[in-house]
């Protein structure tokens, strides 16, 4: 029975026939034996195959009687009379099915009793079939039934696909009909639309890490078909990824990419870790602001205008030790999306990008785990049940002891210096029952960091969510949950008692989310919901550690805010080809008290000398009030089966923003909330994209290009010093930024040799134009950004050897970022000053670099107690220096300018992988 | 400030490998640089063109027959000539109360330079200026503090500059001194000029700017001037500094603040956002044209105090000099040495040292008779310093 599968059919509204009605009759005699023997005896008897499951309980009641020469169908029958099962006689083949759940909205009068003799009429029609994965004599389902006058060429079916033993909806499912080359998918809430012609479909649904599913179909109307998939068990080589066909060209928003974490493997990454996060920087439009710094930029965005989300947590710094690793264990991750181009409703509050990133489900089976020993870090995940099939617990630790990181870094600074970092992930999920469950989980992350022998700084993200899901009916499932996340930082310094202090900064947000997804009809699909956040930002606490310090304590206030946004998000298919996908968010921020606010003269700069007076706000008193809607939009034109054109456009709001005068970011990069003075950013993306896949999905070709606007976003004018500043909008200067690019993306998804090759053209440039002049930068015209990168272009390669032995290449180039430059000096009230060009005039040296990684699988017995693989990987191969910044100091009234790079020649990897 | 400059240098450290990068001189741009000041003082006043250098330079390049002038919102205009690298008005002026100024400059090569238009702030004078005995970073020193305030409320941005003028006496100085006569003999006389006690005067090179906007008050009230350790040799005697509180705008303010965070940043500038601090000066046919430096339209007041060394550390003294001092011994022409001796050469190094001023007699040694010697900065305080006493010395 392992190795069986099984799949529930929930038949509303329709008929069913058997495909072939030949009764066999035997004789048979019973005599106090449990029904599950007795089916063995029939099946013996007749030839013919039973399938059900050994373990429901009615199956064990005994039986006692006798039949001569009666149809099996009287027989079976009188067998259930008493019992929840029924069964269902199809191609030789009976199928037990068990009642059990669900649906009481069953249209009886079109049920056609007389061709389903064993079903209740005031039952549901539901039917559970359990067949062999690989059982190619599969049963016909026939749905519906000829009828005059029904002439519809086509009928839809619809449905929702779950996991048998989580009874969680699984997205993301291909449901191919493999003879007719049409395709669909699951949505993230598992459900599927499909539509089939007339006559016999072959229809194959086939999810990664499940068993496939094969099963004809005779459609005659629409129907609404759900269906439970079993986790596959045979890992012998757990990678086999099965493409979702054509979904790159029948996504409807453009701009979404997502990625499971299986994908990843076979990247050479840096120090040894497979890593998502790492692997989306190689795709098109995704930069990172430079080599150890933990900002991405997305499409010409500014590094605090992407939104991480771990399970739906924010996580304010998603990476470790300045940015080389992703804060989040790779081991955890099930899959990211990235939504760089159309966002859909349910998300909001960045302008660029969300990331969201879902963990790995939990085994209610048996025990399970993973892990990684490398040079670098180490690190284990174990999923366990708690109650077999109802309760499971999955968790994960990783640490690092980077010691030998620092050796690597030639900079003898650093004889005394340590840095460190691990993670905590653990995730509870009971099932309380098929419409409810519950998931509960925790996240701590921590980095630390010591430079000489008297400072420690430190950072931390911990994330602790609670969600419900209830599934009202077929067509409702909601999600409840309540988040809470924090980000953190501290600099603990003790170089002498009179100067030792410490410093903090925290954000905390607290987060209910209610979301709903409404299965309307085929045509639309509704996701509404709300969401409300409530941040608390302590933008900075200094402390002297010693009596006797010389500094004084200082705090800044801490600052308050409550966001909330309704959302509700329309798929929209409107026909085969032309699909829609209508968001609209209507978002709004309450700056809280209590505060003090300076407030400015009605109509004058933000500047010093026009304060006009200072205001107390109480606890909870509205400081400020900003709202606005924000549209969501996309649609897709499929131009054939295998190529298709999407539009996009989005807006969006931003309510804090991060304070980070230089041009790489740091972890000591505070944050601020929108408030009397500080306006929040606004965003708009218009993108257009065009999808083409050639041979049967081996090939794909992706051609983007976007448009972006944002204003209010901040920057700040020239020796900006943000550290514990009260009144931030003096330095501040609330900019504009114009955005464009065009992504060219080339994929071969298959075969030995498979990777993808990237380019992207772009220009992200800024205005920053205040009303002083001193927040008028560069003449207040347009100028690249810190993050300008105009060509960029990557290329990730795998070569299979054999099963065993595989290679990995990835190449990456970028032009140089802007910098500022010191272009001169001149002598000003008798002393030497240095002359600085133009805001980002010039550019440091183009990036590139080329990793390579091997992959060497232990051998592929199906017993072994545990699966592994090496990973030896050599980051950075050619040494190339690449310049990280470029900073100036002056040396004795001279200037001089250095370089600072971090990995200036090749470092080498071994990481060993298990699983058990 | 010097809190997040540590935290940048330790955070750029730790990830890196730095090594020098060769600047790239070609970028340089020449830039016309006005220094440009004028306040409600009597005075002729001076207005600086220089142009900015090259990095690898450290020769100015003054601005040369360019024509300065200064006109008012009411017409008067004040014209500018060239003496000795600077332009210095024809007439002594000085502003008043409610007239804007505005800066004009014509430039050898025909460009013309105007600025906005200054209001002439409110003028506040120095309540008080006291030097008090203070740690500042674990060293025990004398602040010079000022306080002052304004009763109108609308003077909220200061700039001080100060002079500093302190009495210094050679530790090793004789009032007798040693010459080398016609015939390569030595001489001792007494000394006929002054040579025990002079003063030498020092300016102030910093920025330093403060404002009361974020005060409920608008009162400076002790805000630190200048600080000098206690070993600082110029308070060993007695001391005299002299305060000039200009009362400024608020966009001066933010052009000196700017200008001194981007350079006191001297370690590291890469966490402070660098870049071309805009002035207000521009060309009137190209407002793209960078103009560095700021046209100053300020009000000054000043006040001088004096302090000895025991006013600041009752019953203690100072012995902090200038220079490392040490009494050499010299053997006088009788004891011409061997060629063998170790002080073989020493007639001949006496008498060039003593004809280029570079050493001093201090005395005769008791016993040996050697004359003992210093180098003339400790001996005499004139090769380094002035022996006239300023007219406001007392």
């Amino acid at each position: 029975m392992k190795n069986k599968i099984s799949i529930y059919f929930l038949l509303l509204c329709f008929h069913i026939l058997h495909a072939q009605v030949k009764e066999p009759t035997i004789s048979v005699a019973f005599s106090d034996k449990p029904i599950k023997d007795c089916f063995l005896e029939i099946e013996n008897k007749c030839k013919e195959q039973f399938y059900f499951d050994s373990n429901w309980s009615d199956l064990n009641q005994k039986i006692t009687a006798s039949f001569t020469n009666e149809p099996v169908s009287l027989i079976l029958n009188t067998l259930l009379k008493e019992t929840n099962l029924n069964f269902f006689h199809t191609n030789n083949t009976y199928i037990i099915t068990q009642n059990n759940f669900i649906y009481n909205q069953l249209n009886t009068s079109l049920v056609q009793t007389d061709s389903l003799p064993s079903v209740n009429q005031s039952n549901p029609l539901f039917f559970e079939k359990l067949v062999d994965a690989t059982d190619e004599k599969d049963a016909i389902i026939i749905i519906g039934k000829q009828e005059e006058g029904n002439i519809k060429k086509t009928h839809h079916i619809e449905g929702i696909i779950l996991d048998t033993k989580t009874k969680n909806p699984l997205s993301g499912v291909l449901i191919s009909v493999t003879n007719r080359n049409i395709k669909t998918e699951t949505d993230i809430d598992g459900h599927f639309k499909i539509t089939l012609p007339d006559g016999l479909n072959h229809l194959e649904i086939n999810a990664m890490s499940y068993k496939k599913l094969n099963q004809k179909i005779i459609l005659k109307k629409d129907a609404v078909l759900n269906f439970q998939l079993t986790e596959s068990v045979t890992l012998l080589n757990e990678v086999v990824i099965e493409r979702e066909r054509n979904k790159e060209v029948k996504e409807i928003a453009s701009g979404v990419t997502s990625f499971n974490v299986e994908k990843a493997k076979s990247v050479p990454l840096v120090l040894g870790e497979r890593d998502i996060i790492k692997l989306a920087l190689a795709l098109p439009g995704i930069k990172t602001a430079g080599e150890g710094t933990s900002g991405i930029n997305v499409r010409g965005g500014k590094d605090d205008q992407n939104l991480f989300l771990l399970d739906n947590a924010t996580i304010y710094n998603p990476s470790h030790f300045f940015g080389f690793f992703s804060s989040v264990n790779p081991y955890l991750v099930n899959d990211v999306n990235i939504y760089k181009g159309f966002i859909p409703a349910e998300f909001g509050g960045r302008i660029a990008s969300v990331f969201e990133i879902n963990s790995k489900e939990g085994n209610y089976e048996k025990f399970k785990g993973e892990g990684g020993i490398g040079t670098v870090t180490s690190n284990l995940t174990f999923t366990t049940p708690i109650i077999k099939e109802k309760a499971s617990l999955i968790g994960g630790v990783r640490a690092t002891y980077s010691k030998w990181i620092l050796k690597q870094i030639d900079n003898k600074k650093l004889n005394k210096s340590d840095a460190s970092f691990y993670d905590a992930y653990l995730k509870y999920s009971h099932k309380i029952n098929k419409n409810n469950t519950l998931e509960t989980s925790i996240y701590y992350s921590k980095d630390k960091f010591k430079i000489s022998s008297d400072s420690l700084y430190s950072y931390s993200n911990t994330a602790a969510s609670l969600k419900w899901r209830h599934n009202f009916n077929t067509k409702n499932i909601a999600t409840f949950q309540l988040i809470n996340s924090n980000y953190a930082f501290a600099i603990d310094y003790n170089s002498n008692n009179l100067k030792s202090f410490n410093y903090n900064f925290n954000i905390n947000e607290s987060k209910f989310i209610f979301k709903n997804v409404y299965f309307y009809n085929e045509k639309h699909k509704f996701t509404y919901g709300l969401n409300s956040v409530l941040y608390l930002l302590n933008p900075g606490e200094l402390n002297p550690n010693d009596s006797n310090s010389l500094l004084t304590a200082k705090k800044i206030d801490q600052e308050k805010g409550l966001e909330n946004d309704l959302f509700i998000n329309d798929e929209y298919t409107l026909n085969k080809k032309l699909s829609f996908n209508l968001g609209l968010r209507y978002s709004t921020f309450l700056a809280l008290g209590p505060a003090t606010q300076t407030v400015y003269q009605d109509g004058a700069p933000i500047a010093p000398g026009n304060v006009k007076e200072i205001k107390e706000y109480n606890n909870n008193e509205i400081i400020k009030n900003y709202n606005g809607f924000e549209y969501r939009f996309g649609t897709r034109y499929l131009l054939s089966e295998t190529s298709s054109i999407k539009l996009a456009y989005t807006t969006n709001y931003q309510y804090l923003h991060k304070l980070s005068s230089n041009t790489t970011q740091s972890p000591t990069d505070t944050w601020k909330l929108a408030d009397l003075n500080i306006k929040p950013s606004y965003g708009q993306q218009i993108s257009l994209g065009y999808f083409k896949n050639f041979k049967e999905d081996l090939y794909q070709f992706s051609i983007e290009g976007y448009y972006k606007k944002t204003e209010n976003f901040l920057d700040f004018k020239v020796g900006s010093d943000l550290m514990l500043s009260e009144s931030i909008e003096t330095d501040a200067i609330q900019g504009k930024g114009k955005a464009y690019g065009v992504e060219f993306l080339i994929k071969k998804t298959e075969g030995k040799l498979n990777g993808w090759i990237g380019y992207t053209y772009s220009r992200s440039l800024i205005q920053l134009d205040g009303d002083t002049a001193d927040k008028r930068v560069n003449n207040g015209n347009y100028f690249a950004s810190n993050f300008d990168k105009p060509h960029d272009f990557n290329a990730i390669l795998n070569y299979k050897f054999t099963q065993r032995y595989s290679a990995s290449f990835n190449f990456t180039y970028q032009t140089g970022r802007p910098v500022t430059y010191p272009i001169g000096s001149y002598t000003y009230g008798n002393a030497q000053y240095t002359l600085y060009s133009d805001r980002n005039k010039f550019r440091i040296p183009d990036y590139y670099r080329v990793d390579v990684g091997f992959n060497i699988e232990g051998n592929h017995k199906v017993k072994k107690p545990f699966h592994s693989f090496w990973n030896i990987s050599i980051y950075n191969l050619l040494g190339r220096n690449n310049p990280q910044s470029v900073f100036f100091v002056t040396d004795n009234g001279k200037i001089k300018a250095y370089k600072s790079s971090i990995f200036a020649y090749p470092i080498p990897t071994i990481t060993y992988n298990f699983k058990f | 400030m010097k809190l997040k400059q540590y935290i940048v240098l330790i955070l750029i450290a730790i990830v890196s490998c730095t090594e020098p990068y060769e600047l790239q001189t070609e970028n340089f741009e020449d830039l016309l640089v006005v220094e440009a000041t004028i306040t409600n003082e009597y005075k002729k006043h001076v207005v600086k063109l220089s142009h900015t250098i090259p990095l690898e330079e450290t020769t100015p390049s003054i601005e040369h027959g360019a024509n300065v002038k200064i006109i008012s919102n009411t017409g008067l205009e004040f014209h500018f000539s060239e003496v000795e690298d600077q332009y210095v008005s024809d007439q002594e002026f000085q502003i008043e109360s409610g007239l804007d100024y505005t800066l004009q400059i014509q430039t050898s090569n025909g460009k013309t330079y105007i600025s906005t238009p200054e209001k002439t702030p409110t003028a506040i004078g120095i309540d008080e200026v006291n030097a008090i005995q203070e740690t500042k970073d674990t060293v025990l020193g004398v602040a010079i503090k000022v306080t002052s305030s304004d009763p109108s409320n609308t003077a909220k941005f200061y700039r001080y500059e100060y002079t500093e003028t302190y009495k210094i006496i050679p530790p090793y100085w004789s009032p007798n001194k040693v010459e080398v006569n016609a015939n390569d003999e030595l001489i001792v006389s007494p000394r006929t000029t002054e040579t025990r006690v002079c003063f030498s005067s020092k300016e102030s090179n910093s920025i330093n700017v403060t404002t009361t906007e974020d005060q409920s008050e608008n009162t400076v009230f002790n805000f630190n001037v200048h600080f000098l350790s206690k070993e600082d040799p110029k308070i060993t005697n007695r001391y005299s500094i002299l305060v000039k509180q200009y009362i400024i705008s608020s966009e001066a303010y933010n052009f000196y603040k700017t200008l001194k965070t981007l350079s006191s940043n001297g370690s590291l500038l890469s966490q402070v956002q660098p870049g071309f601090i805009v002035g207000n000066i521009t060309n009137t046919n190209n407002p793209e044209e960078k103009v560095v430096g700021f046209f100053e339209v300020s009000t000054v007041s000043e006040k001088r105090i004096f302090f000895n060394f025991d006013d600041i550390f009752p019953n203690e003294t100072s012995s902090s000099y200038f220079y490392d001092c040490g009494i050499q011994d010299y053997t006088s022409l009788v004891d011409f040495p061997s060629p063998n001796s170790p002080l073989f050469g020493g007639r001949v190094d006496l008498f060039y040292f003593i004809r280029n001023n570079e050493i001093v007699y201090y005395d005769h040694h008791p016993t040996s008779g050697l004359y003992l010697m210093v180098y003339s900065y400790c001996g005499d305080c004139t090769s380094f310093s002035s022996n006239v006493q300023p007219d406001f010395w007392q």
